[in-house]
């Protein structure tokens, strides 16, 4: 199947497409601030590839956590193109991509993936990683500061890690990655089930109760 | 030609298929129910809404126009001004759908196609360009209050603006004085209905100026204090009508008189009304009246292309299309503040 993934979630973003797992071929864009060029990406990358629009059966979508904007616009994206076309849509967790990124990478044993929660906290999740595999141990929660410092040596990776943690390891969620998490899944969704993961429950303020409706 | 059009500004899901200058299908998902337990649009729900909606309000606008996706030959979806996270829902999705076939894309200024959707009438719903002449445009909704000068179709400059609240967020900040529930521009409507318009006094702001400007702030704070200095004066029914009444009477007069004063001064012979406020049932009456007396033909949108939807997004588009505009490239990027010229 030819899988176009994207992963928007992090501020490097990128776009690759696999047709197959021996052949993928990726865009990374690095370049600072907000905006971005999603399908000058994706026109770079097909061209790589040898690929036309309409040969894509399948988009990933890493959705995240991360930054709401580029997953959404991911999310957005993919559902734009499923109702034109009515392609296969999956949607993967970018904390898996990096997992799979670090134990791809040669990284062993168990590592805590660490994202910006903002409001002072983080997204934890702890892997396993042994040759060939990667495991996840202890699924996706939000905690504090204290709780990444007291689980001692255990490597910490993740998109911004150094920043709060200087001894981790940076890596970003990749779309090469996320096509090749892709290439192994068949629990496709229909666009309208595609969402960032949402962790933190909503605070909004409500209004008082009106007198007159 | 067959247009698909998508409008995710604020609060309301629309996606609109239109050929040949009628409007095949427009559906809307509103989001109003949610949005008013917290007394206002949360941008952040919005954004998230768009997303869950989208597509099942597009499958719905296919199936009701009975039309697929194969058919379309060009796509649109307002670029701005709107809540960023809520027009980038829409605005990619439309992107990649352009993208992914190959067809030609406009992104659309939300108060551009406002100024046509009083053009579009009668049912099924279709565009009247060939009765199009040049007129003075009121859009007046909840974000915004302006006059334009609409001189040919899509060649217009705005006359002027409101300097601070749009009249709509008078209406909807009176109502939460009052402890009317959000939105409530309708209830005011509703009330003010057995109310009398002349009970309480309040001002007109820059009613004689002249200017085609507006500014509503002023007559809000006139409205708080009022309600302070009379206590419980809104608990007895009747009052509350009054005051309603009264309120809104006060930005009714001074949207339709200047309104009125920018045509008779340009010498345009229409003027035309749209945008959510242009519900108000006060306002459309004296519209009315006001135009007849100045012997101007007056064009108000239909209610259901007053507030926020896709058809008057697919209607320009298509316009913009045979009028050979400039197309927007697929990776353009929302513009939350994009004012119109």
């Amino acid at each position: 199947m030819k899988i176009l993934a994207l992963d928007f979630s992090s501020g490097q973003r990128s776009v690759a497409v696999a047709c197959g797992k021996a052949h993928v071929r990726e865009v990374i864009d690095t370049s600072p601030g907000k905006a971005m060029k999603p399908f000058a990406m994706i026109e770079s990358v097909l061209e790589a590839a040898n690929l036309t629009r309409a040969k894509v059966e399948c988009i990933a979508v890493g959705v995240g956590p991360g930054s709401y904007t580029g997953i959404r616009a991911g999310i957005a994206l993919a559902q734009g193109w499923q109702l034109a076309t009515g392609l296969k849509l999956l949607g993967i967790s970018s904390v898996e991509a990096i997992a799979a990124q670090a134990q791809s990478d040669g990284l062993g044993g168990v590592v805590n993936v660490v994202l910006d929660a903002q409001r002072g906290e983080f997204y934890l999740a702890t892997w396993e990683l042994t040759e060939g595999t990667a495991r996840e141990l202890e699924p996706l929660r939000i905690v504090g500061r204290e709780t990444i410092e007291s689980s001692g040596d255990r490597p910490l990776i993740g998109p911004e890690v150094t920043k709060w943690f200087p001894h981790g390891r940076l890596l970003h969620p990749r779309a090469a990655t996320i096509a090749a998490l892709a290439s192994t899944r068949s629990d496709f969704i229909p666009g309208e089930k595609l969402e960032p993961i949402y962790l933190r429950e909503t605070s909004f303020v409500k209004a008082p109760l009106p007198r007159i409706v | 030609m067959i247009v698909l059009a998508f409008e995710t500004s604020c609060d309301e899901t629309s996606v609109a298929l239109v050929r040949d200058g009628q409007v095949l299908a427009s559906v809307v998902s509103s989001q109003v129910k949610m949005h008013a337990e917290y007394g206002g649009v949360v941008p952040e729900l919005a954004a998230r809404e768009h997303l869950r909606n989208l597509l099942p309000v597009a499958n719905s606008a296919f199936e009701l126009a009975g039309v697929t996706a194969r058919d379309v030959d060009v796509v649109a979806a307002t670029q701005g001004p709107g809540l960023p996270n809520a027009l980038m829902v829409g605005l990619k999705a439309a992107e990649a759908f352009a993208f992914a076939v190959g067809k030609p894309f406009f992104g659309i200024n939300h108060h551009e196609a406002h100024l046509y959707s009083p053009w579009i009438t009668g049912s099924p719903a279709h565009a009247e360009f060939e009765r199009f002449e040049p007129n003075v445009s009121l859009i007046v909704s909840g974000g915004h209050t302006m006059l334009v000068d609409v001189q040919s179709e899509l060649q217009h400059r705005v006359l002027g603006s409101t300097m601070d609240d749009a009249a709509g967020e008078c209406f909807d900040k009176t109502g939460k004085l009052l402890g009317l529930a959000y939105p409530a521009g309708p209830i005011i409507d509703r009330l003010a209905e057995q109310g009398n318009p002349s009970a309480f006094q309040f001002p007109r702001p820059l009613r004689n100026e002249d200017n085609h400007d507006f500014s509503f702030s002023g007559l809000k704070t006139s409205v708080r204090y009022f309600i302070r200095d009379h206590p419980g004066l809104a608990d007895d029914a009747q009052q509350l009508r009054d005051l309603c009444a009264s309120v809104q009477a006060a930005i009714v007069d001074v949207l339709v008189t200047k309104t009125v004063r920018a045509a008779k001064k340009l010498g345009v012979r229409c003027v035309t009304a749209s945008g959510g406020v242009t519900c108000n049932r006060s306002l459309r009456r004296e519209l009315e009246s006001a135009c007849r007396r100045a012997h101007l033909t007056l064009r108000l949108a239909d209610a259901a292309l007053c507030t926020d939807n896709a058809a008057m997004v697919g209607i320009l588009a298509e316009r913009k299309m045979k009028l050979n505009a400039a197309l927007t490239e697929v990776d353009a990027e929302i513009v939350p503040n994009w004012s119109l010229a």
